[in-house]
């Protein structure tokens, strides 16, 4: 039971999340990132699994990608034609047929307008998103923290403890 | 270096998800698979069930049913049991492609209990009419035209009673036997005329005194005259019997010529006889053929106009430099069946290849090997449907190397009706061509062991009695081939008949009906012979001896007036008359 224990507690502690703002920003840019593109693409599982492979916040990643899977469609408009721009620009065009050929990477449908116009948009908006969102999470992050965690639902989910502080981390 | 509580919940949500992934393939797999496919023909697509192997290269499929986007009343094709072998290479390319697949109880075009469109609704998404066979003239209309077009000289030779040669001994015959009978009383009359005035000359010669009252002088007069009209009266009959002689002659030569008059023997012709014989049988072929080849035509939904994809976000751009390949390919899908050809119930096997949602991007046009086979019968059945250009080339090629066909009745009750006899045999090969919708091709029919009996047959064309002696002829015609063209487009073709049953037939009747008329003519040339040879001998045996003996009896008469005439002076001069 005790290594169930120790696993359980080591999930929570990494939902709870590790409280640098730069941790929690690149958890919300990635999950951006997997809620712009459309998920009938292997481009947001590969997103994840890169987002697994860093110390990014799960929990921002999640509800992240949550929140930006319910508003990527009205990004259309905009990625629609980004995308199309991209992929019909002649310079890149050996890229694109070299990519075709490549095994696995057709399952990305990168050469979707829509697709390729939500990765152009998240990659580039990545760095301002990462930026931003690091540092309003540095001068909110534990009024962020203290709301997100100090109600019932959190504390039945997550434990009693309160995760630290910017202070304590440092 | 990443800390272990760190490492911890990512690995165990990586092994959560390759074990989703893994446990719940094969739902997740028959999910996607009704999902794109009704996605990219725009109708519903139901699986019941559906397994993996474990390189997931295999597929195992249970009641699959695509609903026809067309017709959402109907299935477009369902199965029982799909086995789908997929190539794995093209599987990393994002492309579904079936190199092998097998199927059973395979149904085309069964009905649906439900709407198959996805949205529910049962309305026909197709604008065209379904395809209804086509209908040509009616069979009367061709009875009709094939009487019409027999020759005049096709009427019999002229029956008995209407020969002159009857007709001017008739005549004649009544001539003689009234003006013979006519003549013999004027001459009787004479005769007891003379024998009167004879009487009364010789009383006169013997008592002057008491002459006769009768004026013998113009007695005397009166017959000689009457003997002279006579004399001339018999003069006319010989001159009769010379122009009944040359009557009878000419009439006889008359009839005659017109026995031997050359009758045109065509009494059939024979591309009217193919026309009306085997126009509507063949008709109910070529319009069965046409519907095959309409129906395979139509099986194929067109993935521009038929299949109405799901609206998908963004446009998907497509590098042609990049050589790209259709996304959806069924390289081979083994079909076994049944269904009806030929008007027969038979079970099929074969396959459909090249089967592909984006044939513009393929290398092969979409084709159908069916073999249909039902007892002994045989039908084989090959159809390429190439969709890769701008026009659709279809082209459909039928082999039929020995089928036995029914009985049945070929032509028109009110004209011609002739019976093909069951066990007759049939070799059909078609080759159809269709160019978008143009139709071109070719049909041959190969009959074989062939029996026909003419079973009515108008007036016109010699009745009862001419089918009688055509049934007779018509018994050696065992095999005949027809050619049919085709052209016209397919929802209204054209076709052109060609057979040798028609010229065969013809000759046979023809020279059955032949063979007839010259018996026909010998018999009456020698029963006019007869008349003839009878009428002159009458003439020479009864009305010459008649004329002879008439002539015999006024030249006594003549003899006994000359005699009269030398006693009636002596007689009147005796005395002289008491005034």
């Amino acid at each position: 039971m005790t290594i169930f224990r120790q696993i359980w507690e080591a999930f929570v502690t990494s939902v709870k999340g590790f409280d640098s703002p730069r941790q929690l920003a690149l958890g919300l840019t990635l999950g951006m990132m997997i809620g712009l593109i459309p998920k009938d693409s292997l481009l947001p599982f590969g997103i994840g699994l890169f987002a697994l492979l860093t110390n990014a916040n799960l929990l921002t990643l999640l509800v992240s990608g949550l929140v930006f899977s319910s508003v990527g469609p009205l990004a259309d408009p905009i990625t629609h034609p980004l995308g199309h721009w991209v992929l019909t620009y002649a310079p890149f065009e050996p890229a694109w047929i070299w990519l075709c050929q490549v095994p696995v990477v057709p399952w990305t449908r990168f050469t979707n307008t829509v697709v390729m116009g939500s990765l152009v948009l998240g990659v580039a908006s990545s760095i301002p998103v990462y930026a931003l969102s690091a540092q309003l999470f540095h001068n909110y992050g534990n009024a962020l923290l203290s709301l997100v965690f100090n109600n019932r639902v959190a504390k039945w989910l997550i434990g009693s403890s309160q995760p630290k502080t910017q202070e304590q981390i440092s | 270096m990443m800390r272990l509580s760190y490492l911890i919940p990512r690995l165990i949500i990586l092994s959560l998800f390759v074990l989703a992934v893994w446990a719940g393939s094969d739902p997740l797999i028959q999910r996607a698979v009704i999902k794109n496919m009704e996605n990219a023909i725009g109708a519903k697509v139901e699986i019941a069930q559906l397994r993996t192997s474990s390189n997931k290269q295999k597929l195992f499929v249970k009641q699959l049913a695509i609903a026809d986007p067309r017709d959402p009343l109907k299935n477009m094709i369902q199965a029982d049991m799909v086995y789908l072998e997929l190539d794995p290479q093209s599987l990393l390319e994002r492309r579904i492609v079936i190199e092998n697949s097998q199927t059973s109880q395979v149904v085309f075009n069964a009905p649906r209990t439900k709407p198959g469109s996805l949205d529910g609704s049962s309305s026909s998404h197709s604008d065209q009419p379904s395809w209804q066979p086509k209908s040509f003239e009616p069979i009367e209309t061709l009875g009709r035209r094939w009487l019409d077009q027999l020759p005049i000289s096709n009427e019999l030779p002229p029956a008995q009673n209407h020969f002159s040669l009857l007709v001017t001994a008739k005549t004649y015959n009544d001539f003689w036997t009234k003006e013979l009978a006519s003549q013999k009383q004027s001459i009787s009359a004479l005769r007891s005329r003379t024998k009167k005035l004879k009487s009364v000359a010789e009383n006169n010669l013997q008592n002057p005194l008491r002459p006769n009252k009768l004026d013998s002088g113009s007695v005397f007069t009166e017959v000689t005259a009457k003997s002279q009209l006579l004399s001339k009266n018999l003069i006319e009959l010989e001159n009769a019997l010379l122009k009944h002689r040359t009557a009878l002659k000419a009439a006889y030569k008359n009839d005659l010529s017109k026995l031997s008059q050359p009758r045109d023997s065509a009494s059939f012709d024979g591309e009217a006889v193919t026309k009306l014989l085997l126009t509507k049988a063949e008709e109910k072929n070529i319009n069965e053929i046409v519907e095959w080849f309409h129906w395979f035509r139509s099986a194929l939904p067109d993935p521009h106009s038929d299949f109405r994809p799901s609206s998908e976000r963004g446009e998907n751009i497509v590098f042609q430099r990049a050589n790209p390949k259709p996304k959806f390919l069924i390289k081979t899908i083994n079909l076994a069946g049944e269904g009806r050809f030929a008007n027969r119930h038979a079970s099929f096997a074969g396959s459909a290849n090249h089967l592909t949602s984006q044939p513009e991007l393929h290398d092969q046009p979409a084709s159908f090997e069916l073999r249909a086979q039902g007892g002994e019968h045989h039908i084989i059945l090959t159809c390429v449907l190439d969709r890769r250009g701008d026009s659709w080339k279809d082209t459909l090629k039928i082999t039929c190397p020995d089928l036995e066909i029914d009985g049945q009745q070929l032509g028109e009750r009110n004209s011609m009706l002739v019976t093909l006899g069951p066990q007759s045999r049939i070799q059909a090969e078609v080759d159809l061509q269709a160019i978008d919708d143009q139709l071109s091709g070719n049909v041959i029919f190969r009959h074989s062991n062939v029996s026909l009996h003419v079973d009515q047959l108008n007036d016109l064309a010699g009745g009862s009695t001419a089918a009688l002696r055509m049934n007779q002829a018509i018994g050696n015609l065992k095999r005949f081939e027809t050619r049919v063209e085709i052209g016209g487009t397919v929802d209204d073709y054209t076709y052109k008949l060609e057979s040798d049953l028609g010229e065969q037939f013809a000759k046979l009747a023809n020279g059955a009906l032949s063979d007839d008329n010259e018996n026909t003519e010998r018999k009456r040339k020698l029963a006019l012979k007869q008349v003839y040879d009878r009428q002159i001998e009458k003439l020479e045996k009864e009305v010459i001896p008649q004329i002879r003996e008439l002539a015999q009896l006024l030249e006594d008469e003549v003899y006994e007036i000359a005699n009269i005439k030398d006693i009636i002076p002596s007689s009147n001069s005796r005395l002289p008359r008491i005034r």
